[in-house]
């Protein structure tokens, strides 16, 4: 097993060194024949314990292949990429096994992905015990306290051609924490449902995160799930680009409110990223001024170029 | 609550526990899975238990067969070879005081006794109760009452034991009783041999002492006939009932006119022990006392025919304990071990021809059995994927894998051993191709399945570098190439090897390991370089294609430029590789067979017999004959040239040759310019015009030659020479002259000796024919040898491949096209969405069908040349064509026809089944699932 605390202590010091899941400058290169595709291009996230977050971005910006890194189903090209002390390039394949029976669980997109279809709910809630060789009775307990936790208890026998597409994902929830994995992956969970269903399933994964404790990292195109979550990562062309906080404030009269801001994301080269709207208002391109202030930094336009558009950007 | 510390509490802390846990993981909800599983995919599992069914029966039926026909080619030979396979144990019956090889008849009967006990297993098992029987030396008798018109009679006196008593009839008289009368040896006689000899009950026959007598006295004994018996079955069919085999003129009486003598019947009076007793000393020769073993076929096997062979060598150097316990001098006799030791070469050919066609058989089978595994498993690659992703173990999906193909082997293997011992029921010959069966069985599923779940999440990390990649790809494509190369090399250098050392190492009891090795290893390397060159042409067809107008051109190209799979192609090649090398090589040897014929019998039929000059005449007339020649053979003609001479036999032809000869095949006679100068070489000298021999001619001086016949010597005048000859019935070398000119030379009528007679009548003229003493025909010739039971089995064996290889294609092609049949089915419900006619389904199955049925064909005809051309000549077609030289290859083009048109029947029935399959399919419910099964 190749965790990073046989090989070395992680000093405090080290890049997300409190963080549950570390990606450092990940890349990620596909070669097929002679068209190489970079769909991670130094890639910085990190997650802590107990958060429930969502990863979004545009087709072919490379959430998926970063959930399939996080997963242990694939591996970086280079980088670094830490999921509690797993390190994710250095896994033997038995190291892999007990990754993904222990660490981490999935959930996919297609409903008929997640399950066996020929397995009831309660069967397939039960599987990923067995293979981990857990004990008869200990499976019946955990399959019932999860499926009653998914709100699928009534179901249990049913197989999933005889669920509706929320429900089959909610038991696939319940699949995916059957072995109480760390963190739970979700890739597009409502993106084959409907907004009620979505929401249904949605409640779910909160259920996983705040009932279970489980770390929830849900990818996703739909606004109203990464709306609801703690922090929601943007990725760009393989590299996250920007994120959105938010929290919850109670005014003075007792109301609450949903504050949400987003930053831009700085990586540990000092690279940053604006977004394409500043710098289309701006006309920022090939080459910017930086001037350092005493508590900002300013980005001006190239004075030779369009001397007459320079803005200063303040950062939020 | 941490994970990781979830993690620690979990894990269990005793080693005991830890090998509990895998356990628990290793055989993980294995019943339920593969219950479930199993279930879904049921008609497939029935499908994949039919083929196991199959494949088993083939497994234990093949090596049967070919078993089944060497022991029947044993059976065959040994019934052949008659009476004189028997093991005779012989001695000499006399007084012990003149020579110590000289034993009694009591002793004979106890050599008979205990002989079944002292003979090695291998004979003991196939041979018969043994037989006495005592003959004296000829004895030249006289009537006690002269007859003038009687023959002479020359007798041998046979012992009448218990062998030859049983199943006499007597007809006249009685049968020998003990007699007090020293001077007289009451003896019985056939009907047969009384009618020659004029013998009748109370013919007394007086025996002449010889000067001086072994015993020293000059009394002289009569033998009166005191009975006339007959035999109801003195030959059982083909061969001589045992206990009169060696008292060979008991039933058949020889007669032979002698000028000086007269007629001389040699015949055989059986008489008691008592009445031997008294002949003896009239005879300075020993009697001969034989215990005939008779041997019967039907007991033989081949593997009792080498064991009994290597019995009567060693016998036959050493008899001396067949008499053990007895103390007499044998020696034994049988022609066994040299009429058999022949059947080893034919027995080897025939194992050659049938294992090139059963190497192809299993390979072809094991490639369809690997094919319709994936198809199994591809299948389920979704729920493999979701497995691993679950936490699964390759062991673990191993372990359900096994269990799964354990059971199903366990119903298929066993269902295919059942119907296997019904339809060709016999011991375990070969254990090993069924062995190879059980393992593909049980292993190639699991391992599949833990192949496609161990590439679902394979967790390879890839370098960084772009050069270290194309690195690795590099060292992946050198390591294929490599491999590749290798497998073409081994395919030559075994088919070399084979075509250089012929049937030598060739194994009869089963399949000789390179010779089947030889039609794998090129159906391999022919699929590896068909799998590169196929892309190449399917590219330019394509480039052709796509210039057509509609959709039709470009996607019927981009569905044919997929790359063909190679399972597929290997077993499909295999297939179209045995068809065509079994049915070219039995149609080589049929086609051999009847030029054998030719060659064998010389025309469509042949008599021997004496002939005078109308029997031609009057067998042309016989309806049916087209064409008849009589002619004198003299074996063993001197041909002098003065300093040279050689041994030749003569043919004399009469006038009517050439019209024989003009529809003989050419080789067989001399060719009809030489025959034209022959008939128009002048008589008006004094010397022979012959034609002769070319290799003769190379041997003398045709100048100065003569032609030695019996005692005379003729002057020859050489008008011409020859290729060939009849040497399939006669021997070589030959000089041809004509019959009346010979006669003419030597003053004297010469009668002609054989009878050539062409057309269907042939048979039955040469039958009818006046002075025939034995005729043999073509058809009847062709039909005991294609009755032969080695040539029947190949046949049968190129028959039972065809088809089942037949089948196997069939198999692969609809496997294929079931494996691509989901894509295909989303291929064309996202098409019909643009437009496209559902009949167009149609089309990407045949573009995807296409190139791997045209590779097929091309790849195993290839092959099948391949191995006619090279091994063939090496595996003793000959032999079962019985001609005098290997017969020429036969590529027929009805046969390739057929072969390709029954690839591309084939390959339409796969797609019709498979467009069936699908009619039903609705573009928006495929494209919504994904893919529909």
């Amino acid at each position: 097993m190749t965790l990073q605390t046989d090989a070395k202590p992680r000093s405090a010091s080290e890049f997300g060194a409190d963080a549950l899941i570390v990606c450092d400058n990940v890349v990620r290169i596909y070669q097929v024949e002679q068209i190489e595709v970079q769909a991670l291009q130094g890639l910085d996230l990190l997650v802590d314990r107990g958060e429930m977050i969502a990863i979004v971005g545009a087709s072919g910006s490379g959430k998926s292949t970063l959930l399939n890194v996080l997963s242990g189903l694939d591996v970086p090209t280079a980088g670094r990429a830490r999921v509690g002390d797993w390190d994710l390039l250095r896994m033997s394949a038995a190291d892999r096994l007990a990754y993904r029976r222990s660490v981490v669980g999935f959930i996919w997109q297609q409903t008929s992905r997640n399950l066996l279809p020929y397995l009831s709910a309660a069967e397939n809630v039960a599987l990923p015990m067995s293979f981990a060789g857990v004990r008869s009775r200990a499976r019946t307990r955990r399959t019932a306290e999860l499926l009653d936790a998914m709100g699928m208890g009534a179901k249990a026998a049913r197989r999933p051609g005889e669920l509706s597409g929320g429900e089959q994902q909610r038991v696939a929830i319940a699949v995916s924490l059957a072995n109480r994995p760390q963190v739970l992956f979700a890739d597009e969970p409502t993106g084959e449902l409907d907004t009620a269903t979505g929401a249904d399933v949605f409640a779910a994964l909160r259920t996983a995160n705040e009932s279970f404790g489980t770390t929830v990292v849900i990818v996703t195109h739909d606004a109203d799930v990464s709306g609801q979550v703690q922090r929601t990562v943007a990725i760009r062309d393989g590299r996250t680009s920007s994120e959105v906080v938010r929290r919850t404030e109670i005014d003075m009269w007792g109301d609450s409110a949903v504050i949400a801001e987003e930053y831009a994301m700085l990586d540990r080269a000092g690279r940053l990223q604006l977004p394409a709207e500043y710098r289309a208002a701006l006309g920022l391109r090939s080459r910017v001024r930086l001037d350092l202030e005493s508590d900002h930094v300013g980005v001006w336009p190239d004075r030779a170029r369009e001397p007459h558009r320079a803005r200063e950007v303040e950062p939020k | 609550m941490s994970g990781e510390r979830v993690d620690r509490r979990r894990r269990p802390s005793s080693a005991r526990a830890r090998w509990g846990t895998r356990l628990r993981s290793l055989a993980a909800s294995t019943g339920l899975l593969v219950r479930r599983r199993a279930r879904r995919d049921a008609p497939l599992l029935v499908g994949w238990l039919a083929l196991l069914c199959l494949a088993a029966l083939i497994a234990v039926a093949v090596p049967r067969l070919v078993l089944d026909t060497v022991d029947r080619g044993a059976r065959a030979a040994v019934a052949e070879v008659g009476a004189d396979a028997d093991l005779v144990v012989r001695a000499q019956v006399g007084d012990p005081d003149v020579s110590a090889d000289y034993t009694s008849l009591p002793k004979i009967a106890d050599i008979a006794r205990l002989l079944p006990e002292n003979l090695p297993d291998g004979l003991a098992g196939v041979s018969g109760a043994p037989s006495v029987s005592v003959l004296s030396p000829g004895i030249r008798l006289t009537r006690a009452v002269a007859d003038p018109d009687a023959a002479r009679v020359e007798a041998q006196f046979g012992l009448l034991g218990p062998d030859q008593s049983d199943g006499l009839t007597i007809v006249e008289g009685r049968l020998p009783a003990e007699s007090a009368d020293a001077s007289e040896i009451e003896v019985v006689v056939s009907r047969e041999a009384a009618e020659a000899a004029s013998l009748t009950t109370g013919t007394v026959l007086d025996v002449p002492a010889p000067s001086v007598s072994t015993d020293g006295s000059d009394d002289a004994v009569s033998a009166r006939v005191v009975g006339i018996v007959a035999s109801a079955q003195p030959d059982s069919g083909t061969r001589c009932a045992p206990q009169w085999c060696d008292l060979p003129t008991m039933w058949a009486p020889d007669l032979q006119d002698s000028r000086t003598r007269g007629t001389v019947a040699q015949l055989t009076l059986l008489t008691t022990a008592e009445g031997l007793a008294l002949v003896q000393p009239l005879s300075f020769d020993p009697i001969h006392a034989s215990v005939r073993l008779p041997l019967h076929p039907e007991r033989f096997t081949f593997a009792l025919v080498t064991t009994v062979i290597d019995e009567t060598d060693a016998l036959e150097a050493n008899a001396g304990f067949l008499a053990a316990g007895v103390g007499a001098t044998v020696n034994v006799r049988t022609d066994f071990p040299d009429a058999m030791r022949s059947y080893g070469d034919r027995a080897a050919a025939s194992v050659a021809q049938m294992s090139l066609m059963i190497a192809s058989l299993f390979g072809a089978l094991a490639a369809v059995m690997l094919l319709v595994s994936g198809l199994i498993v591809g299948r389920r690659s979704a729920d493999l994927a979701l497995e691993r992703a679950r936490g699964s173990s390759l062991g673990s999906v191993a372990v359900r894998g096994l269990a799964e193909s354990l059971a199903l082997a366990v119903f298929g293997v066993g269902a295919g051993v059942a119907v296997a011992a019904l339809v060709a029921p016999g011991p375990f010959v070969d254990p090993s191709p069924l062995a190879v069966v059980c393992a593909i069985a049980v292993l190639a599923p699991a391992v599949r399945a833990a192949l496609v779940a161990r590439e679902a999440w394979s967790g390879r990390r890839q370098p960084a570098n772009r050069r270290d990649r194309q690195l690795i790809a590099g060292r992946a494509r050198v390591r294929r190439v490599v491999l590749e190369v290798t497998v073409v090399v081994l395919a030559v250098a075994s088919l070399a090897s084979v075509r250089s050392r012929g049937l030598v190492e060739a194994r009869t009891e089963g399949t000789d390991p390179l010779l089947a090795a030889s039609p794998l290893l090129l159906a391999v390397a022919l699929t590896i370089v068909v799998l590169r060159l196929q892309p190449l042409a399917v590219r330019v067809a394509a480039a052709i294609a796509v210039r057509s107008r509609g959709a039709v051109g470009v996607l019927g190209a981009a569905h044919a430029m997929r790359s063909v799979a190679v399972l597929p192609l290997l077993a499909l090649t295999l297939s179209v590789g045995l068809l065509l090398t079994g049915s070219l090589m039995v149609q080589t040897v049929r086609e051999g067979q009847v030029d054998a014929s030719w060659q064998r019998i010389g025309a469509d039929a042949r008599a021997e017999g004496v002939f005078d000059a109308s029997t031609a005449g009057q067998a042309r007339s016989e309806p049916g004959v087209t064409a008849a020649s009589t002619q004198l053979v003299l074996t063993s003609v001197g041909v002098d040239s003065g300093a040279a001479s050689a041994l030749a036999t003569m043919v004399a032809v009469d006038a009517d040759f050439a019209s024989v000869a003009d529809l003989l095949p050419a080789g067989t006679v001399p060719d009809g310019s030489a025959l034209d100068a022959l008939a128009a070489a002048p008589t008006t000298d004094d010397s022979l015009p012959v034609l002769i021999d070319a290799r003769l001619a190379t041997r003398v001086d045709t100048d100065r030659l003569v032609v030695v016949v019996d005692q005379d010597r003729l002057t020859a005048r050489v008008v011409g020479t020859f290729d060939g000859g009849p040497d399939g019935y006669l021997d070589a070398p030959f000089v041809y002259a004509e019959l009346d000119t010979l006669s003419e030379r030597l003053d004297e009528q010469l009668p002609a000796s054989t009878l050539l007679v062409m057309g269907e009548g042939a048979a039955a003229a040469a039958d009818s024919a006046s002075g025939t003493t034995e005729a043999v025909s073509r058809t009847a010739w062709l039909e005991e040898r294609r009755d032969q039971p080695l040539v029947q089995g190949v046949d049968r064996m190129t028959q039972l491949s065809a088809a089942a290889v037949a089948l196997l294609a069939a198999i692969a092609l609809v496997t294929t096209v079931a494996s691509g049949s989901r894509s295909r089915s989303r291929s064309l419900s996202l098409l019909r969405t643009l437009g496209v006619r559902r009949g167009f389904g149609w089309l990407l199955a045949v573009a995807e069908l296409a190139p791997l049925v045209v590779a097929a064909l091309v790849g195993g005809a290839v092959a099948s040349a391949a191995i006619l051309f090279t091994v063939a000549p090496a595996i003793g077609l000959r032999i079962l064509a019985g001609g005098l030289a290997e017969p020429a290859l036969s590529v027929d083009a009805v046969t390739v026809v057929l072969v390709v048109a029954g690839g591309l029947a084939l390959c339409a029935a796969a797609i019709v089944v498979d467009v069936v399959a699908h009619r039903r399919d609705r573009p928006g419910d495929v494209l919504r699932v994904g893919e529909t099964t």
